[in-house]
């Protein structure tokens, strides 16, 4: 007896995040930050989740790692990481199983690292103490590594460097001690927290570059969170946006700057300086991203939408496959509205 | 570090001149006369002005201040113009108890900081129960914790002797002189620890809630206790050790009175009852010893502090 057929075989996903809501528990009410975040990564494969400020981009990253403090929010859905969903472990579980497969790298390096420890103790703690642990570790060899890793993340005079308190580093030699930490704790997908937004731009470039190492050498998996679309589309396979706690797009990257259809992306890149290289200078977004505790009806993008119809104030757009791997929640995607005033 | 140090030691100096400086007058403008006091209310005139020459009474305040400053630095703290004991010897003898009273608050106060500090960030009614309490306990004056303590636990159990200090040197050895501190101590800690439960849950909660290096360290996989030892304690306790130094200072009030309740022997009797006989070389002898001890308790927090947190240490050295 064997499979009639068994099409090639597709390697299984490392992220399956499912329907995650997630709720923010506030004198006695419950504002939703996250409403029905879904993704799958297979490894090696790299996604961006664009978003402004205040979308739920981080909060649900933060819930699909299952950092969030249950007092505070309330998470539903489910979020798989190599096959076990996180948020069904107990929190002593979930504290040893999150960290052997997951890593994050945080938005700001000033605050991610601890200013009363020695960088190179903060790497060889993964390795010691941490998920990097391997039976017959022992401090000399712990130091070592960590020493590697500094080397291979590219921090310069990293003998040196190892003996430094993270105050004397600058912000790109802390986000390269953060990587470092990461990849000490051997993940198989590393989230990665706006983590360029607080560097200046050749810095960023940098980091960006050597998370992309990261992913063809070691063959992880890699969600970056951004506000910055270009950044996304330029170096993700699949770009997620996020409006109001919801994906209203989600597509291949090479397809953003062509195929992009929800007025929230095309609004986006339009505030992108250039990124369709005609030359126009960037538009800004009008009005403020919604509050979560105030909800507009219908369309959550609807009171900035240049394009919003009547429809789009009653009824609840749902997320619909347009094109293959495209997805859209709009009632009036920018492409048919330009097609409807072509053929006027 | 050095060069801190030195710094500190010339701030020091000029502490102590000010304080002494500024004690002096206050205790030469004080109503009454000294020589009346120690001759008695039936002293002729003529009695009365020859003990003021005998004591330099009728010279101004600057020009006996620096009489006194300047047997000070060749190491001579005087007599007691009351009881004509040295000073020095006074001293010797009123500071162990002062001491040993001071750590012991300062071990209650730390102890229960600690504890309710822990109970305040595991749960939430636990903080809620322990910040009341404190909040409690911090408004009731340390004289009347000192005599609701001994209400319970001498004059109705019987549990604990309410008066007195036992030198660990008689019969009763260290056993009897712990016993006789519990209570003291217990009475003066209860007054500070709220302050330091105060500030070390703020900052732990701060460290938890803001910094993401908490975070990254449950994303190495550490183990809590790993988590909260190596790294939101180091982080959380500079404010609290500051506090504990410059409570130190605050708490010589708070001697005063529960030396005086207790009946215990120390430098705020003494002190207190300097004041009232205007015995001015006793009263400055005091002074001096606790503000040094103050200044250098201050100077020991700062070092530790630096020693934990290497951004205090960048910034105070090369400043």
């Amino acid at each position: 007896m064997s499979d009639q057929s068994q099409p090639i075989v597709k390697p299984q996903p490392i992220v399956e995040v499912e329907d995650l809501w997630v709720w923010l528990r506030k004198r006695g009410r419950e504002i939703p930050l996250v409403r029905g975040l879904s993704y799958t990564l297979r490894p090696a494969e790299a996604l961006s989740i664009v978003g402004e400020s205040g979308a739920g981009k981080s909060i649900g990253v933060r819930a699909a790692l299952g950092l969030l403090d249950p007092r505070l929010f309330r998470v539903t859905g489910s979020s798989k990481l190599v096959g076990t969903d996180v948020l069904a472990l107990t929190a002593k579980e979930r504290a040893r199983y999150v960290p052997s497969v997951a890593a994050l790298v945080f938005q700001d390096p000033g605050r991610s690292l601890n200013p009363t420890m020695r960088v190179g103790d903060q790497i060889a703690e993964a390795f010691l103490k941490g998920s990097g642990y391997e039976p017959g570790m022992t401090r000399a060899k712990a130091e070592a590594r960590a020493l590697q890793l500094m080397k291979d993340v590219r921090i310069a005079a990293a003998e040196e460097r190892f003996k430094a308190y993270p105050n004397q580093l600058s912000g790109g030699m802390k986000q390269r001690v953060v990587i470092a930490i990461a990849v000490a704790c051997k993940p198989q997908v590393l989230f990665c927290d706006e983590p360029t937004s607080s560097l200046d731009v050749t810095t960023q470039a940098a980091i960006m570059d050597l998370i992309g190492e990261l992913r063809d050498q070691t063959g992880i998996a890699t969600v970056t969170i951004t506000h910055d679309l270009a950044l996304a589309a330029s170096r993700a396979r699949k770009v997620i946006v996020m409006y109001g706690g919801q994906v209203v797009e989600a597509l291949p990257a090479r397809l953003v700057a062509t195929e992009s259809a929800m007025p929230y992306t095309t609004a986006l890149i339009e505030a992108v300086p250039d990124i369709d290289g005609n030359g126009t200078p960037p538009t800004p977004i009008e009005g403020m991203p919604p509050d979560p505790a105030n909800l507009p009806s219908g369309c959550s993008f609807h009171p900035r939408c240049r394009f919003a119809q009547d429809d789009c104030l009653t009824n609840t757009p749902e997320l619909r496959v347009v094109a293959p791997a495209h997805e859209l929640r709009c009632f009036h995607p920018v492409k048919d509205l330009e097609l409807q005033e072509a053929s006027r | 570090m050095l060069r801190l140090i030195l710094e500190r030691l010339v701030q020091m100096v000029i502490v102590v001149f000010v304080v002494t400086l500024a004690a002096f007058t206050l205790v030469n403008l004080l109503s009454g006369d000294i020589a009346v006091y120690l001759l008695g209310d039936h002293a002729t005139p003529e009695a009365v002005a020859a003990l003021h020459a005998q004591l330099h009474l009728d010279d101004p305040i600057i020009i006996r201040y620096f009489d006194w400053l300047g047997d000070v630095l060749q190491g001579n703290l005087g007599t007691s113009v009351v009881s004509h004991y040295p000073v020095v010897k006074s001293l010797t003898n009123a500071i162990p108890p002062t001491f040993e009273l001071m750590i012991g608050a300062q071990i209650v106060g730390i102890t229960l900081a600690v504890v309710t500090t822990a109970a305040a960030i595991k749960w939430r009614w636990t903080d809620r129960l322990v910040t009341g309490v404190a909040l409690l306990v911090n408004s009731i004056p340390t004289f009347v914790v000192a005599l609701i303590l001994i209400i319970i636990f001498s004059t109705t159990l019987h549990l604990l002797p309410s008066i007195g200090w036992v030198a660990p040197t008689s019969a009763g050895g260290w056993g009897k002189n712990i016993v006789a501190m519990i209570m003291p101590s217990v009475a003066l800690g209860l007054g500070i620890f709220p302050e330091y439960m105060r500030i070390l849950r703020s900052d732990i909660r701060e460290q938890l809630d803001r910094e993401e290096y908490v975070t990254l360290a449950w994303m190495k996989g550490l183990r809590p206790t790993r988590i909260f030892g190596k790294h939101v304690a180091p982080n959380s306790v500079g404010g609290f050790i500051s506090m504990i130094a410059t409570t130190t200072a605050l708490l010589i009030s708070g001697v005063v009175i529960v030396e005086q309740v207790f009946a215990i022997p120390g430098i705020g009797k003494m002190m207190l009852a300097a004041i009232d006989s205007h015995d001015t070389p006793v009263l400055l002898g005091g002074l001096l010893t606790i503000v040094t001890f103050v200044v250098i308790i201050n100077l020991v927090g700062e070092l530790i502090y630096m020693r934990i947190d290497p951004r205090v240490r960048a910034t105070r050295v090369t400043a």
